[in-house]
């Protein structure tokens, strides 16, 4: 008998090793100049464009992928997004792949094990952002159930002229440039032009920071590169786009023209069809949509950023345009869109409610509708591992965390083998998370039941909760971030660390993302004085020196260098020494406490060396967008001052992310104007 | 000189008091609210700024910020069950 099965064993290992076909690709990272808006930035390019070229594949190919780093200084990454694969493959530098350096290549080997809409970026500091990405198609080995007469894919992205690192800069300073710049900065007469003053006055007075649905400002919104996309697709023709979210920091809502969007498929695995009218999409989810050009006109299905600082279109059949409109742009006034969100996220809502929701001009994702076709149940007799995770953090100073902690606070969670792990996603923030597992699909435990859908990546909405759960069934470690990649960078991830290495196992990861430095100077020079402050900032420590220098009537100055550490958004502590020639002050130490008090009053409470007491208030009241008025008083109970009581006022107007026009009155200094810079 | 001092100095201690008893204290006489988080979105309390408190039925109940008083009140009972 062994005789007889021995040969169709050998024929079939035989069959399946010729079947599975190897597909190679070489991928070359390099340093280009483009000029999307005009002017020549550098940019970072795949094989010469942005977006990377498309990897297509069958599923069952054997994936044989070259990537060749061409930058002269910068090590790269490739990280396959949402592939299941070994995990020497998975391209995060240094936890799971080692990073590739300057001038040297890696070779990635594996399986394509399903099928699917996914994609590629790097995972190295903000190279995602320059534009290392790109797309992948893996083709079912039966076909696709959804046949369609054209195939396409949308790669979504946001581009910046900025260097993404004075991006990272100026979000950790705290500065309102961005949203100044996309219309969305909250001011008084803003709030009275909205009629919710009154609101804008409760949030200030209960230590709320600005609310805005995004962090960043784009030059431009782009669909594979470019702000329009007009692939082959003839009047009557069913089309299958299959939309990449991979944007750095954009949501994006998708609308047509046409009518509904009927959606396939969500990070790759099918789901039941369903109509949407609009869909929101967050960063690196995938979705799979289906529509019928009507038989005659062109028709636009727009991609709009979440905060509505423009869109980018794709364009299909010919004819009279048929364009898609905006949704409305959001009340940053109010809180009750918000609300509604994270009503819907927490099974708060009836199916009837949530499904309701989806036809909003401005909806959730659209998750309450996914159904998986087939039973995503997962055995019944696993041990369960329940892990409360809240999302936390603080636009202001721009640390982002789990639980309060950042990745390098706090790295890892442990799981083990073969255990049903639930994550309990809690956001305790007023922003959406995009949250993505590596190396494993989770179920999205939306109500279906059984049917949950299976993801790799999860919305959870401001002030709104989900719940996931997966099977642990690989080995060694596995990233668990938010894809807001400024998030993600300012501490916003966590390992997800099979027990197996040992109890004294710790993951290694990207140095850079362990101990980031940033360094900023912001003062301001005019006609009476100099005064401002230069600054190292590392996680949560601030080393500066501080400075005002005054020449009206006498030369004054006082300089102070001195650590601060950030405990939360209302707590810092101080500790220092100061260099002065004002009379009857001498140098000395100082240490004390910063405390945010309500409506956003910045007090500083110290003690000197000399055992003499200063306290300090600060208050910016934002008059218009651009325009803000500034008032600061200290008193200090040092009896040997001229003045133990100090004021001043100024008015600031906003010229651009560098600059702004100031002018005002200072007790020690009189009056003068000049210019505010930051750099 | 001497009114500004006074002045600011009440000014300074009227906020440091309105914000040590904003939301953080209990309601006289109300049953305490134990929990820290929100009644209705399960959020810690302080995230969304300073907690806001009302009393409802004797109850003493807390919230992340003043929309979620509004979905309080469409139906108390149904939010006040988590207590038990």
């Amino acid at each position: 008998m062994k005789k007889i099965y021995l040969p169709i064993y050998l024929f079939i290992a035989l069959m399946s090793g010729i079947s599975a076909k190897v597909i190679s690709y070489d991928l070359y990272v390099a340093e280009q100049k483009i000029s999307p808006t005009g002017k020549a930035v550098k940019a970072l390019t795949v094989n010469g464009g942005i977006p990377a070229p498309t990897l297509r594949f069958r599923e069952g190919d054997i994936a044989r992928i070259t990537v060749h780093n061409n930058l002269k200084t910068e090590e790269t990454s490739t990280h396959w997004h949402g592939l299941l694969l070994p995990n020497q493959y998975d391209g995060v530098p240094y936890l799971t792949t080692k990073p590739i350096k300057p001038g040297m290549s890696h070779t990635f080997e594996f399986k394509l094990r399903h099928s699917g809409t996914y994609w590629y970026h790097s995972h190295t500091g903000l190279q995602e952002q320059r534009g290392v990405y790109g797309s992948i198609v893996v083709t079912p080995m039966g076909g696709e159930k959804v046949k369609t007469n054209r195939d396409h894919v949308v790669v979504l992205s946001d581009w910046t002229n900025e260097n993404p690192w004075s991006v990272m800069k100026n979000l950790m300073r705290g500065s309102e440039v961005y949203a100044i710049k996309k219309g969305n900065a909250q001011s008084i007469y803003g709030a009275k032009k909205a009629g919710k003053l009154k609101e804008y006055f409760a949030r200030e007075k209960s230590r709320m920071a600005p609310m805005d649905v995004s962090d960043v400002y784009y030059d431009q919104f782009w669909v594979n590169g470019k702000q329009t996309y007009e692939p082959e697709a003839k009047n009557g023709e069913t089309v299958r786009l299959r939309f990449i979210n991979a944007g750095a920091s954009t949501y994006f809502y998708l609308s047509s023209s046409i009518g509904d969007l009927k959606i396939v498929s969500a990070d790759g695995v099918d789901v039941v069809p369903v109509n949407v009218p609009k869909i929101l999409i967050g960063m690196a989810e995938t979705y799979d949509v289906v529509v019928k050009v009507p038989a005659s006109g062109k028709y636009e299905i727009r991609a709009t950023a979440q905060d509505g600082s423009g869109h980018a279109s794709v364009f299909l059949g010919s004819g009279k345009l048929q364009p898609a409109s905006d949704p409305p742009k959001p009340n940053l006034y109010t809180m009750d869109e918000m609300l509604e969100g994270a009503m819907a996220s927490m099974g708060d809502m009836s199916a009837k409610e949530a499904k309701a929701s989806l036809h909003k001009s401005r909806p959730p994702a659209p998750y309450a509708i996914l159904k998986s076709p087939k039973s995503t149940e997962l055995p019944k007799n696993l041990p369960v591992r329940e892990v409360e995770l809240r999302l936390t953090g603080d636009m202001t100073r721009y640390i982002w965390s789990f639980n309060g902690k950042t990745l390098n606070e706090d790295s890892k969670i442990v799981v083990k083998k073969g255990e049903r792990v639930r994550f309990k996603l809690i956001n305790d923030t007023m922003m959406h998370h995009p949250l993505h597992l590596h190396g494993h699909f989770f179920r999205l435990l939306n109500g279906q039941g059984a049917y949950s859908p299976l993801k790799h990546t999860v919305d959870v909405p401001p002030m709104g909760r989900r719940t996931i759960e997966f099977e642990a069934n690989e080995e060694k470690d596995w990233f668990f971030h938010c894809h807001l990649l400024y998030h993600m960078d300012a501490g916003m991830a966590r390992v997800v660390s099979y027990a197996e290495q040992g109890e004294d196992h710790e993951p290694t990861y990207d140095p850079k993302l362990k101990n980031m430095k940033m360094w900023m100077v912001d003062g301001s020079i005019q006609s009476h004085m100099t005064m401002g402050m230069a600054m190292l900032m590392k996680g949560r420590e601030d080393y500066y020196a501080m400075w005002e220098y005054g020449w009206y009537d006498h030369e004054e100055y006082e300089v102070d260098f001195g650590w601060k550490h950030y405990f939360s958004p209302n707590w810092s502590s101080l500790a220092g020494y100061r260099l002065t020639n004002e009379h009857g002050a001498e140098n000395r130490f100082f240490a004390g406490v910063q405390y945010r008090l309500p409506y956003l009053i910045y007090s500083t409470l110290a003690v000197d060396s000399e055992a003499n007491f200063r306290l300090n208030l600060e208050k910016e009241f934002q008059l218009t967008s651009r325009l803000g008025l500034g008032a600061e008083a200290q008193y200090d109970t040092n009896p040997d001052l001229e003045e133990n009581f100090e004021w001043g006022v100024s008015a600031n107007y906003f010229l651009n992310g560098a600059f702004s026009l100031t002018g005002g009155y200072d007790s020690a200094h009189g009056w003068g104007g000049g210019l505010q810079f930051r750099f | 000189m001497k009114n500004i001092i006074i002045t600011t100095t009440a000014v300074f201690a009227l906020l440091i008091s309105s914000c040590a008893t904003s939301g953080t204290g209990n309601v006289s006489g109300a049953k305490p609210y134990t929990s820290d988080k929100c009644i209705v979105t399960d959020n810690k309390l302080g995230s969304m700024g300073d907690p806001v408190t009302k009393v409802y039925n004797g109850q003493e109940v807390k919230f992340c910020c003043a929309p979620c008083v509004k979905k309080f009140d469409a139906n108390p009972e149904k939010y006040l069950s988590k207590l038990n």
